[in-house]
C-alpha cells in the first residue's frame, strides 16, 4: 500500500466524523496502524489491508454525505447496491471483524445481559448487532437488507433489529431448489422466482432513497462484478495444484474482496492481482505453505476469534487449509449482454453465494459440494469446527462426515466450538484438537 | 397469634416462627433426601430455639421447591412471593430483591406493599449460582468461604466465560495451569456470577432500593460486582439472607390468618 | 369436564381412527407445520396427520446426527423414526418452516427414510411474488401425489376438502367463543385435546364428534374455579401435560397463539376462488408464524387482540430451547407487552416435559403476581 493511500486515509481520520462513528473511528485507525506495522514488519503485499482500510472509509464517507447506508448480510453481494449508488455496510465486522481482538466479546455479553440469544440459540455472528445498537457503536443505517437464508438465527435477529430501531427491511426469499436441469432438485422457476424479487428490491430501494436504478449503470457494475468473478474462478482452479499457491489466510481473500467490493473496479484489480500471484506461483511450483505435506478442507467458517490459527496449522504440520466455506466463492461468470441477463446474473449471483449455494437447500448441496472438493483439490482430511448455535449446518455434520468417509475414504475431524467466542472453547483446547487429529489419524 | 414459614429448598431447609410480625425464633438445616424430613427438622430447628411446639402454631406457609411435600403446611406459596415479601417487610424502601441460592438465581421486583410484580429466574444450569461457586471453589482448592474475599484482593481479574459450570471448570483448570494468578481467577469467577445475574436484573428492570439474599448473598465478591454493575448499593437486610424466604412465608401465614384465610 | 372418549383416545399416535383409516386401504401422510394445506391431502383420499413424537423419552441416535443444541422436537421425530415406530404413516411432507426440521427432513431422508417423502420451499416473506411461487409449491406439491399415489386430486375433490377443514375451522372458533365467557365450559387442557385431534382424526369424523362437544358446551356450567385468566403463546406445542400443569397451579387458559391452535384454524378458505389459489391466499394470510419476517407487528397484534377479547390475565410465551425463531419473537413480544402493560411470563422447555418442578415454581410465582391486580 502507497505512502499516498496512507495519508489520504489518515487525513480523513483527522476530520470530524458523526457521533455514531466514534467506535468506527477507532477501528479505522487501528487498522492503518496495523497496516503500518506489518509493511514495517516487511509481510508480503496483499491487497486486503486496502480492502478493509477502503470499507472503513466509505461508510465513513456515506455518513457524512448524507448517502443512504444499507445494511447487509455477509452471504449476499453488495454489487446492486453499488448500481444504485446506496452504500452497503456488512454488518458483520462487528463480529468476524472484531473478533481476532475479541473486541466483539463485550457486545456478545451485552447482549446476554439484554437476554438477547444466549448461545447456542442464536449465532455469534448477528448478536453483536443488537448490542452495537444499544450501544450507539454502530454506524447508522438507513436501510436493512437481508436474506431468508441459510439461517434462521440470521433470519431472526435482523427481524429484531429492525423491530428495535426501526429501521425498515427488505427479506429475500431464497427457494431451496437448483437452477441446475441435470439436478435432482431441479425446479425451473427458481431463477425466475428470485429475479422479481430482485426487481421488488430495486423499486423499494428507489422508494425509500432518492436513488434511481439505471440500466446502463447497473449493466456496468454487473460487468465489473463478473469481470472480478472471472478472475476467482480462475483462482479458484488455480488452487487445485499440488502444492497449493496460495497459503490458508489467502485462500479467504476473494470471499472478503466480493463481499466488500464486488462491482467495483477495485474488486476487478484485487481478485486480478490474486489471480496473478497464485498463478504465478504455480507456474514456479512455488507452494503457499512451503513443503507442503498435508491439504486441508475446512467447509466451515474460520475460529475468527484466532488468527493465529491457520499460520500454527501450517507451520507445525506443513499443512494448508484450501478454502473454508466462505473463501470457496464459485459465481459465475455470466453474460451480461443484456438487461436480462444482467438481472439473471444477479440471482445467479445471489444463488451461488458463498455458505448460500451450499446451505439454501437440502443436505445434498452441501455433502456434494463436500465429495466434489476433497476430490478436486486433492484433500487429505476434512476439519470441521462447528459453531454450537449453527442448527443448520450442526445438523448435517454427521451425514456429511459419513459421505467423505465412505466414499472419499478421508478421515474428518467434527468438534463444536464458537468461532467468535475465545472463552467457550479456547485456542489451546481447539488446537490440542487438531493435534490429535492430524498426528494420530492422519500422518 | 403464632405463625411459621417454611422454605425447603436445594441446600438448606428454613423455617421461622413469627409472633405479631415479630420473630420469635429461627432455624436452618441441611437439606436432606427427603422434603418431608427437610421441613421437619427445620420447623424442629426453630422451635427449639424458642421452646415452642407445633401444635402452638396457627398457620404454616410453605415455600421452596420442596413446598408441595411440607407435611404440616396449610398452604404453600412460591419462593418468589415469599422472597419479596420477607425482604420488603424488612427495609419497605426495597423495590428489587437477587436472590441468589444454591441452585438458583432469581431476581424479583416488589411494588410498596412488597407485593411480587415481576421475577426472572435463571434457565440454563448452575452458572450464576451458588452451585458455580462451589464448583470453582473445589477446581482450585479452596474454601468456598474464602472465595468472596480472596476476590477483593485482585488488581487484574481475568474474564471467564460463564456460559456453562462445567466448561468454566475447564478453563480455570487451563488458566491455572498457564500460571494465571489465583486471585485473579476468583475475581474473574464472581464477575461471571455478577453478570449472569445481571442479565436477569435487566430483564426485570433496575429499581432501587435493592437487595441481595439467599445463600450467596453472604460472598463479598459477588456482592461488589453486583454492586459494581448496577451501579447501585445493596441493603443490607437485618436478618440472616437466608431466612427471607420463610420469612416471606410466615408473613404470609399472618395475612392469611389476618383476612380468616381458608 | 370429561371429553368425550373418542376425542381422548384420538390424541394418540396411532389409534383406532388411524387402523381404521388404515384397514380400509387408505393413506396417511404425516407433515410438518401449518403451512402445508392439510385439504391438499385429504382431497388425494389421504389422511394428513400433524406428526409429533409421542412417546420419545431420549435421543441418543439423532443427537449423534443432529447435535445436541438442536430442536427436541425435530430430534425426538429422528429418534423415532429410526426406532421404525411411525409405521402407521405412509409418508411425510415438509418445508422449511425451520432449520431444524428442514435439517430433519434431511437425516430421515439418509437415515430412516419414509415410503414417501416430499418437501416444499414456502417463502418466509409475504409479498405478490412470493404468494405466487407458494401457488407454484402447491401445485407441484398436488402434482407430486398424484404421480406418486395414481391418483387425481380435482377441482372438486379439493373444494369438498375446504368445505370439510372451513367447517373445522368454524366449528373451533366457535369453541373458542365459548371461553370468553367468565365461566369458561371447557378448559384449556381439554382444548389442547381437541386441537389434537382435529390434526390426527380423520377430518368429517373429528367435525362430528366437535359438533356434539360444542352442543355440550353451550349449555354447560363450568365445573372449577380459577385464579387467572391465561393466554398461551408459542411455537410447537402438542403436550396437554404441560396445559395441565398450567390448570392444576390455578391458571385457565382461555386462548392461545398456538402452532396447533388459533394460528391453524384462524381464517376460513375462500370457496369462490380456484381451490389451489385460495388454498395459498389463505394460509398465507392468516396469523403468521415468526418464520414470516416482518410479521412481528401483525402477530402482536394478534396477541393484543386476544388479550381484550378473551379478557386475559396473563399471558404465557412458552418456546422450544434451542429455537432461534421463537426466540426473538419472544424477546419483542415480552417487550410489546410490557409496553401495554400485559403481565407476561417466559417459559422455556423440551419437546418431552422435565423440569416441571422449576417451571411449576414460575408458573405459580407469575400466578400469584396476578392476585389482586
Amino acid at each position: 500500500m502507497s505512502e499516498e493511500l496512507f495519508k489520504k486515509y489518515e487525513e480523513m481520520a483527522q476530520e470530524e466524523w458523526p457521533e455514531d462513528l466514534g467506535l468506527w473511528k477507532n477501528l479505522f485507525l487501528g487498522n492503518i496502524a496495523l497496516a503500518k506495522e506489518n509493511l514495517a514488519k516487511g509481510m508480503p503485499y496483499t491487497p486486503i489491508p486496502e480492502l478493509q482500510l477502503e470499507m472503513f472509509a466509505r461508510i465513513a464517507r456515506a455518513r457524512m454525505s448524507g448517502k443512504p447506508i444499507v445494511m447487509y448480510p455477509f452471504n449476499y453481494g453488495p454489487e446492486l447496491f453499488y448500481a444504485m449508488n446506496v452504500e452497503p455496510f456488512m454488518q458483520e465486522v462487528f463480529s468476524v471483524g472484531l473478533a481476532p481482538f475479541r473486541l466483539n466479546e463485550p457486545y456478545i455479553d451485552l447482549a446476554n445481559q439484554m437476554g438477547y440469544g444466549d448461545n447456542p440459540t442464536i449465532c455469534n455472528a448477528q448478536r453483536p448487532l443488537i448490542a452495537t445498537y444499544t450501544r450507539g457503536d454502530a454506524p447508522k443505517s438507513d436501510l436493512l437488507f437481508y436474506l431468508s437464508t441459510p439461517c434462521n438465527s440470521l433470519a431472526t435477529t435482523y427481524q429484531v433489529y429492525s423491530h428495535m430501531t426501526g429501521v425498515p427491511a427488505f427479506t429475500l426469499d431464497i427457494p431451496y431448489w437448483s437452477y441446475d436441469p441435470s439436478s435432482e432438485f431441479y425446479d425451473e422457476k427458481t431463477v425466475d422466482y428470485v429475479i422479481r424479487q430482485l426487481k421488488d428490491l430495486v423499486s423499494w430501494l428507489e422508494g425509500r432513497t432518492n436513488q434511481k436504478f439505471h440500466e446502463d449503470k447497473f449493466q456496468e457494475t454487473m460487468n465489473l462484478v463478473n469481470q472480478a468473478r472471472e478472475n476467482v474462478m480462475e483462482f479458484n482452479d488455480l488452487l487445485k495444484a499440488v502444492p497449493c499457491p496460495v497459503n490458508s489466510l489467502n485462500g479467504f481473500a476473494n470471499f472478503m474482496i466480493m463481499a466488500f467490493s464486488g462491482g467495483t473496479p477495485d474488486a476487478v484489480r484485487m481478485t486480478k492481482w490474486m489471480r496473478d500471484y497464485a498463478k504465478g506461483n504455480v507456474e514456479k511450483g512455488v507452494g503457499g505453505v512451503p513443503d507442503e505435506k498435508i491439504r486441508i478442507a475446512w467447509p466451515y467458517t474460520h475460529v475468527f476469534f484466532d488468527s493465529q490459527l491457520f499460520p500454527w496449522i501450517e507451520e507445525t504440520f506443513n499443512a494448508v487449509v484450501i478454502m473454508d466455506i466462505l473463501g470457496h466463492y464459485h459465481v459465475g461468470p455470466h453474460d451480461t449482454s443484456n438487461l436480462d441477463k444482467c438481472f439473471e446474473s444477479l440471482a445467479l449471483g445471489t444463488l451461488d453465494y458463498s455458505m448460500i449455494d451450499t446451505c439454501r437447500g437440502p443436505a445434498e448441496y452441501y455433502i456434494d459440494y463436500l465429495l466434489r472438493f476433497v476430490n478436486d483439490y486433492k484433500i487429505d482430511c476434512v476439519v470441521m469446527p462447528i459453531q454450537f448455535a449453527c442448527k443448520h449446518i450442526y445438523a448435517i455434520t454427521n451425514l456429511a462426515a459419513e459421505a467423505v468417509r465412505r466414499e472419499a475414504g478421508l478421515p474428518v475431524l467434527v468438534f463444536g466450538c464458537d468461532p467468535y467466542d475465545s472463552r467457550e472453547v479456547p485456542s489451546e483446547e481447539i488446537r490440542g484438537k487438531i493435534e490429535e487429529f492430524i498426528t494420530e489419524i492422519v500422518m | 397469634m403464632i405463625v411459621a414459614g417454611c422454605d425447603v429448598g436445594s441446600l438448606t431447609g428454613k423455617a421461622v416462627l413469627l409472633k405479631n410480625g415479630s420473630i420469635l425464633g429461627s432455624g436452618i438445616v441441611p437439606t436432606t433426601v427427603k422434603p418431608e424430613r427437610t421441613a421437619n427438622n427445620a420447623l424442629a430447628a426453630a422451635l427449639q430455639t424458642c421452646g415452642l411446639t407445633l401444635e402452638e402454631i396457627e398457620y404454616i406457609v410453605g415455600t421452596g421447591y420442596g413446598r408441595v411435600k411440607i407435611p404440616f403446611a396449610n398452604a404453600n406459596v412460591s419462593e418468589i412471593t415469599c422472597h419479596g415479601k420477607g425482604a420488603h417487610s424488612l427495609v419497605p424502601s426495597i423495590r428489587l430483591i437477587i436472590d441468589v441460592g444454591g441452585q438458583d438465581c432469581k431476581v424479583i421486583k416488589v411494588n410498596e406493599k412488597g407485593k411480587a410484580l415481576d421475577f426472572a429466574m435463571n434457565d440454563k444450569c448452575a452458572a450464576g449460582t451458588g452451585r458455580f461457586l462451589e464448583t470453582m471453589a473445589r477446581a482450585l482448592e479452596l474454601k468456598l468461604e474464602e472465595m468472596g474475599a480472596l476476590s477483593l484482593q485482585s488488581k487484574n481479574p481475568i474474564a471467564i466465560s460463564a456460559q456453562c459450570g462445567v466448561f468454566a471448570e475447564t478453563e480455570v483448570v487451563s488458566r491455572m495451569a498457564d500460571g494465571a494468578e489465583v486471585v485473579d481467577i476468583v475475581a474473574g469467577i464472581h464477575d461471571a456470577v455478577a453478570s449472569r445475574i445481571m442479565s436477569l436484573v435487566t430483564r426485570v428492570g433496575l429499581e432501587e432500593d435493592i437487595t441481595i439474599t439467599g445463600g450467596v448473598a453472604k460472598n463479598i465478591g459477588v456482592v461488589t460486582c453486583l454492586e459494581r454493575r448496577s451501579g447501585v448499593k445493596s441493603r443490607q437486610l437485618p436478618v440472616d439472607p437466608q431466612l427471607i424466604g420463610a420469612l416471606g412465608a410466615a408473613l404470609l401465614a399472618e395475612e392469611k390468618v389476618q383476612s380468616g384465610g381458608k | 369436564m370429561s371429553v368425550p372418549s373418542t376425542i381422548a383416545e384420538a390424541v394418540h399416535l396411532p389409534n383406532p381412527s388411524i387402523d381404521r383409516w388404515r384397514n380400509e386401504g387408505k393413506k396417511v401422510l404425516g407433515y410438518f407445520c401449518s403451512y402445508i394445506p392439510d385439504e391438499i391431502i385429504y382431497a388425494a383420499n389421504m389422511l394428513p396427520v400433524r406428526m409429533r413424537a409421542e412417546g420419545c423419552a431420549d435421543t441418543p441416535t439423532a443427537d449423534a446426527y443432529m447435535s445436541t443444541t438442536t430442536c427436541s422436537f425435530t430430534r425426538c421425530v429422528l429418534e423415532l423414526a429410526t426406532r421404525k415406530e411411525y409405521q402407521f404413516l405412509d409418508g411425510v411432507v415438509a418445508y422449511n418452516s425451520c432449520d431444524q426440521v428442514r435439517r430433519l427432513y434431511d437425516n430421515l431422508k439418509f437415515k430412516a427414510p419414509f415410503p414417501y417423502q416430499y418437501f416444499l420451499s414456502i417463502p418466509a416473506t409475504l409479498t405478490d411474488v412470493t404468494l405466487e411461487w407458494y401457488k407454484h409449491e402447491l401445485s407441484k406439491f398436488k402434482k407430486n401425489l398424484e404421480d406418486n399415489f395414481a391418483t387425481a386430486v380435482t377441482n372438486d375433490d379439493l373444494k369438498r376438502a375446504i368445505e370439510i377443514y372451513n367447517k373445522s375451522r368454524d366449528l373451533l372458533r366457535e369453541l373458542y367463543e365459548l371461553r370468553k365467557r367468565e365461566r369458561p365450559p371447557v378448559s384449556g387442557t381439554e382444548v389442547m385435546n381437541v386441537l389434537l385431534a382435529s390434526v390426527t382424526l380423520p377430518r368429517e369424523e373429528f367435525n362430528g364428534l366437535l359438533a356434539s362437544l360444542l352442543e355440550v358446551c353451550r349449555g354447560r356450567e363450568a365445573e372449577s374455579d380459577y385464579t387467572a385468566r391465561l393466554m398461551l403463546v408459542g411455537s410447537h406445542l402438542d403436550d396437554p401435560e404441560f396445559v395441565e400443569m398450567i390448570e392444576e397451579l390455578g391458571g385457565l387458559v382461555v386462548t392461545d397463539s398456538l402452532c396447533f391452535g388459533t394460528r391453524y384454524f384462524s381464517g376460513l378458505v375462500d370457496v369462490n376462488s380456484a381451490p389451489l389459489d385460495a388454498l395459498a391466499e389463505r394460509y398465507f394470510s392468516k396469523v403468521s408464524c415468526p418464520r414470516m419476517t416482518g410479521g412481528h407487528p401483525e402477530r402482536a397484534k394478534f396477541v393484543m387482540d386476544q388479550v381484550k377479547e378473551f379478557n386475559v390475565d396473563g399471558v404465557i410465551i412458552q418456546r422450544m430451547k434451542f429455537c432461534p425463531t421463537w426466540w426473538g419473537e419472544a424477546f419483542m413480544l415480552r417487550e410489546d407487552l410490557k409496553k401495554l402493560g400485559v403481565p407476561c411470563l417466559e417459559l422455556e422447555k423440551e419437546y418431552v416435559l422435565s423440569g416441571v418442578g422449576a417451571m411449576k415454581t414460575r408458573i405459580q410465582a407469575f400466578l400469584e403476581t396476578l392476585e389482586e391486580r
